[in-house]
């Protein structure tokens, strides 16, 4: 260190020999070919290649101080390292380098040492409450001075507390060092301001009792209560101060206390009633504890205001305030003035077709008080509405036309809104100037004003931020934009020109990721979707966080941008605190309910009885498997039913039947590096229903690959066999149970492509979406049955030009399926037919299983039927209950207007049908339907209801006719 | 000192550079000690110490942390080149070059520096310049007390000559000790670490 001071002294004194010991160093080093480089932390070599990744000094390339520099920089940024040096060493014409680091101490948990004066407990929870479970580093001091203050708040006057981190038991722990010191006890207690004879019920009520240990937060609860008591008596402005005196090094405080009750206020309300019985809220000065003039004023505005919100527009109040001795008096004058009602609202200026939609805007309304605020804010609105059409220079008049009644407490008050429009202004040409790298399509697509629209200044500016917040995602932080409007002489057109200024793009240099000990880095960095050279956007650190937390693999992700020198590439540090990795839960549980169930002999009836069955479930889950995200899940429930009794009588039966599932899906993000997710699901199940038990085995197998934003690519292989058994329901009923437990084993491979462009796909306006889907399922691949599905589907959704709050949404679904290959023929036993030969009896397949079948007719596709119900005669059974088709088509127009506030109206034309093959597919035998329905948006999506009408029923052969119309009550869209 | 360790080979291995001090999350390198007294960056008297440099170059850290909360915007181009050019008139073109290169800085990193340096006397300016203005009463009160200051030749020059530079003197001062005091509470809040160099100790072998 001498020698070094006495160099740099030199150095210093004559002004440029600084320069010289740098370059001595330099001329050692500089531009020698480095021969190695080593990088240990802890006198340990380091292999772990992201680290390694960091140094930018390379063996076989010449030494360079930047490279070294900015070795060093990058280094530091994992926030691993206290101590981080570079050493040379020469070595003929090459230099050895060595990176020497001394890892951080990152502790993990808090120690209390010393003598406490509070349990260990105490002092980890008020630590706790600020500061988390361990402090930050950088806060052990501030810490330690929140004890200090706790502490002395419990009587530890001169409590001393010291933060430190050190390595204890081989790990690192924040260490806390206590001296609490002697614990206060109260000496003298000397209580001012109120009368002798009371004193020492003061000193009892505040808990101050000689020798009593010193407890703050105690003796604030009892002030507190003594304040709430005072202000009962009216002592609205007391106040309760206190001093303390230690002596005897801490051990006695003596204690003074002041008390200043303050004048007792009362609040009197004169002249006219204010409704609703407001005083106390509107006058607060029990709450605020205070009646200055502040308070005075703003409850004098506030009850003239809740008055015309009434209707009662003249309200004028005025208050006095008189003091005596001990007392303030606060008086209140109220004049209400005449009510107010609004008698008619008539609208000038615009086309009666207009009024209906400006009259929607209103708050003010025929038969309710007037209140002037609503219709100041009615103004705005309608002002605002014609502004947004264009109108540049619209101007709203109002007038209020009260009739003059005298002597009358209740009056009418006619509403007359004049609007004067103006022109309407259009956007003419948009032109874009100084683009050089951003492609002018993105930007024309960010703007929400279009060449030929109504102008409006707002969204003119909303399109500017846009135009500027495109340049900045893409790392342009410099970049600027400036907007300049030109009108014609007339103001039908405004053209619009945008000058921008790029700057120049910021880039990402390193991206580094600390924290992980299970999540491979490679993982990381692949999900959080950056790498070097990407450009440095504004979203980018937010993006990269949403990413990452979504995964649900860490507790906690942090990603932060550090400039490097010059400024135009930055480093990425992404740090991150792994969640734990494997979840488990369980549950048990009783239920009960009624079942069909066998009679006690074989010819008894089935009867019904009401059972209880134990059940309980399990369920693991692993996640981030060998570091790479993928998933496994295992869930499984059983439930325990008493067996029939099986027709012996006599017989009680036990439990013994298991009701159980399980499931077991596995997950895995990017699989095998193609950018598709796989997800594979294996199902084992069997239930009890009301009139069967069923056996369900299955595995599914789905890969997704997100070509886009909006469009998507499924693969997906499906295998499922289930099983009826215990059968007792009428075989009129077999088609509907079919449906949902079809007695077939079904193998089949299937893809899907969608688009979906919606931007609320829960009630969407706009954009569509286009899905087709097809299935194979074939008898060589373990199929039962073997058949061809497909599913087109689209949906559109646009606004009305002109009028920007209708919505036209229209549809369209086309399936067509066909049998593939060949079945057995089995006859009533259940037998295989055979032929003359004895070889089982094949035919072609014609039917696809009834689960596979296309249906229609319902809330969601041709409203006007009941659901299902649609379908060609060959379709139905001799009840006309639907037994599906191998082909379908639905047509859906609707126009959905809204109505007031978050209700809507809809008008519809819904058109379909199901046949039974591809080949009876007719274009006349479409059924259409037509109604109408509500809407109401509510929280959760917009509940609907819908009643359809069929156009053409129809009549059966026993000359009875379809019946017209269908009511339902649904959630959400209807497509 | 330079920090060194004996390798296997028994040749002394050189300390290039290392991190010595960190401010809130700012590293200070050696490099930037040497660069910051090569090219007179901090203002120092000669014959300072390094451990002087480096506290002036935490006291900067700290006070660039409260001027990129709070203070102004980027300075023109044209200012940052003519505090680049003056200290090339100031200690020549060759020794600026050889300095950077010698420290490992970029020159667009040194213009960051004298960005920054710009940014910090507005920023400073604008926070304690009105503050630190003495009112009239303190300037006649100084002129009052220093009649030696204003006397030449026995003839002592009048108030309203000296006013001006009363002022300024003053202002000076005050600033000064408003920089002072608002430094400490500075440094009272912030994590500061410094870090002296690893022993000497055999190397790997």
């Amino acid at each position: 260190m001498v020698r070094r001071a006495v160099a740099l002294t030199v150095i210093l004194a004559t002004g440029h020999l600084g320069a010289s010991v740098a370059a001595a160093q330099g001329e050692r080093y500089v531009g020698a070919r480095i021969d190695t480089v080593r990088v240990d932390v802890d006198g340990q070599p380091v292999t772990n290649p992201q680290t390694l990744a960091l140094i930018e000094t390379r063996p076989g390339t010449p030494l360079s101080m930047i490279d070294l520099r900015e070795s060093l920089v990058h280094l530091f940024r994992l926030d691993v390292y206290d101590r981080i040096e570079a050493h040379a060493t020469r070595a003929g014409d090459g230099v050895a380098l060595v990176y020497r680091l001394t890892a951080a101490l990152n502790p993990r948990r808090t120690i209390f040492r010393g003598s406490l004066g509070l349990s260990a407990r105490t002092l980890r929870r008020a630590l706790e409450e600020r500061y988390g479970r361990v402090p930050a580093t950088a806060r052990v001091d501030e810490a330690a001075g929140h004890l200090e203050g706790r502490l002395g708040d419990a009587g530890f006057l001169n409590a001393q507390v010291a933060g430190a981190v050190e390595a204890v038991d081989g790990t690192a722990a924040v260490v806390f060092t206590v001296e609490a010191g002697p614990r206060a006890r109260i000496g003298r207690v000397d209580v001012r301001g109120v009368p002798a004879a009371t004193q020492s019920t003061w000193v009892a009520d505040l808990g101050l009792a000689p020798g009593e240990v010193w407890d703050r937060e105690r003796f604030d609860r009892r002030v507190q209560k003594a304040l709430r008591r005072l202000e009962g008596d009216g002592h609205y402005q007391a106040e309760i101060r206190h001093a303390l005196s230690p002596r005897e090094a801490g051990a006695i405080v003596d204690v003074e206390i002041q008390v200043q009750p303050g004048p007792t206020v009362d609040l009197t309300f004169e002249g006219d009633d204010i409704p609703g019985n407001r005083e106390s809220d509107l006058v607060p000065i029990a709450r605020e504890r205070t009646a200055d003039e502040d308070l005075l004023e703003d409850s004098k505005r506030r009850v003239e205001e809740y008055l015309r919100s009434q209707g009662y527009a003249d309200a004028s109040v005025t208050y006095r305030r008189v003091e005596e001795a001990d007392q303030l008096h606060v008086v209140f004058e109220v004049q209400r003035g005449r009510l107010y009602t609004v008698s008619a609202i008539d609208i000038d200026g615009i086309p009666e077709g207009e009024r209906a939609g400006v009259l929607s805007l209103l708050r003010t309304e025929v038969g309710q008080p007037f209140v002037q605020a609503d219709l100041d804010v009615d103004v705005r609105a309608v002002r605002a509405l014609y502004l947004q059409r264009g109108h540049t220079r619209a101007t709203v008049d109002a007038t209020v036309v009260p009739a003059a009644r005298s002597g009358v407490a209740e009056g009418p008050a006619a509403i007359r809104l004049t609007v004067t429009p103006g022109p309407q202004t259009r956007v003419g040409a948009i032109a874009l100037k100084g683009l050089a790298s951003m492609p002018e399509g993105v930007l024309r697509q960010a703007m929400r004003l279009k060449p030929g629209e109504p102008y409006w200044e707002p969204a003119l500016a909303t399109d500017r931020s846009e135009v500027l917040l495109a340049y900045l995602n893409r790392g342009y932080r410099d970049a600027a934009v400036d907007v300049a409007v030109a009108y014609t002489d007339d103001r039908s057109l405004a053209d619009v020109v945008y000058t921008i200024e790029e700057g120049l793009q910021a880039r990402i240099d390193h991206v580094l990721v600390v924290g992980n000990t299970r999540t491979s880095t490679a993982t990381i960095l692949g999900e959080a979707g950056v790498q070097p050279g990407s450009p440095a956007g504004l979203e980018l650190t937010s993006e990269v966080q949403r990413r990452l937390s979504s995964l649900g693999l860490f507790k906690r992700v942090r990603a932060d941008e550090v400039t490097q020198s010059g400024g135009l590439t930055r480093d990425l540090i992404i740090r991150v605190e792994e969640a734990p990795v494997t979840t488990i839960g369980y549950g048990a549980g009783l239920e009960g309910g009624r079942r069909l169930i066998s009679g006690e002999t074989p010819d008894a009836p089935a009867v019904e009885r009401f059972e209880w069955s134990p059940r309980g479930f399990f369920e693991i889950g692993r996640r981030n498997l060998w570091g790479k995200n993928r998933s496994i899940r295992l869930f499984s429930r059983v439930g325990l039913r008493r067996k029939d009794s099986g027709g012996t009588t006599g017989d009680i039966g036990g439990y013994g039947f298991a009701d159980y599932r399980v499931l077991a899906t596995y997950l895995e993000p990017r699989f095998l590096e193609w950018r598709t997710d796989l997800q594979v699901v294996g199902l084992l199940e069997q239930g009890v229903r009301t009139s069967f038990d069923f056996r369900r085995r299955g595995v599914s197998a789905d890969l997704s690959r997100h070509l886009s934003d909006t469009t998507t690519l499924i693969g997906r292989y499906v295998y499922s066999n289930t099983s009826r058994f215990n059968e007792r329901y009428d075989p009129a009923d077999e088609p509907l149970i079919d449906r949902l437990y079809p007695k077939v084993r079904i193998s089949s491979f299937s893809g899907i492509v969608f688009r979906d462009t919606r931007p609320d796909k829960l009630d969407p306006m706009s954009g569509a979406l286009l899905s087709g889907e097809a299935e194979l399922a074939l008898q060589a691949i373990g199929s039962q049955v073997g058949y061809a599905k497909t599913l087109l589907q689209g949906f559109l959704y646009r606004r009305v030009p002109g009028a920007d709050r209708l919505v036209f949404a229209s549809g369209v679904r086309v399936g067509l399926a066909t049998g593939l290959g060949n079945v057995s023929v089995y006859d009533e036993g259940g037998n295989p037919v055979l032929g003359p030969a004895g070889e089982p009896i094949e035919v072609p397949v014609t039917e696809l299983p009834a689960s596979e079948r296309f249906f229609t007719g319902g809330d969601t596709t041709v409203r006007g039927y009941a659901l299902d119900r649609l379908g060609d005669l060959p379709t139905l059974d001799e009840n006309g209950f639907p037994l599906g088709g191998n082909a379908v088509v639905v047509f859906n127009a609707e126009l959905r207007v809204p109505v007031w506030r978050a209700l809507g109206a809809v008008a519809f034309v819904d058109a379909g049908n199901v046949f039974a093959s591809v080949e009876e597919f007719d274009f006349g035998k479409i059924k259409p339907t037509a109604g109408f329905g509500l809407r109401y948006k509510s929280p959760i999506g917009p509940i609907r209801a819908d009643l359809g009408f069929k156009l053409a029923p129809r009549t059966f052969a026993d000359g009875s006719r379809e019946s017209r119309p269908e009511f339902y009550i649904s959630l959400g869209q209807a497509f | 000192m330079l920090g060194a360790w004996v390798s296997g080979s028994g040749v002394q291995a050189e300390l290039l550079d290392r991190l010595v001090a960190v401010v809130g999350s700012r590293p200070i390198l050696d490099s930037d000690v040497r660069l910051a007294s090569g090219l007179r960056l901090v203002d120092l008297p000669p014959g300072s110490q390094e451990s002087e440099t480096v506290a002036a170059l935490v006291d900067r850290a700290l006070m660039l942390d409260e001027v990129d909360r709070f203070g102004p915007g980027e300075p023109e181009e044209a200012a940052v080149e003519g505090r680049f050019n003056a200290i090339r008139t100031q200690l020549g073109t060759e020794i600026v070059t050889s300095v950077l290169e010698q420290t490992g800085v970029p020159e667009a990193a040194l213009q960051g520096w004298l960005r920054d340096q710009i940014r910090l006397e507005r920023y400073l300016e604008q926070r304690f310049n009105a503050m630190a203005q003495p009112t009239s009463d303190e300037v006649q009160t100084y002129y009052a007390d220093h009649p030696e200051e204003f006397t030449s030749g026995g003839t002592r020059r009048p108030l309203a000559d000296v006013e001006d530079a009363i002022q300024q003197k003053l202002a000076a001062a005050r600033r000064t000790t408003l920089v002072a005091d608002w430094l400490q509470a500075l440094r009272r809040r912030a994590r500061i670490r410094l870090l002296s160099a690893s022993e000497v100790q055999p190397g790997p072998r």
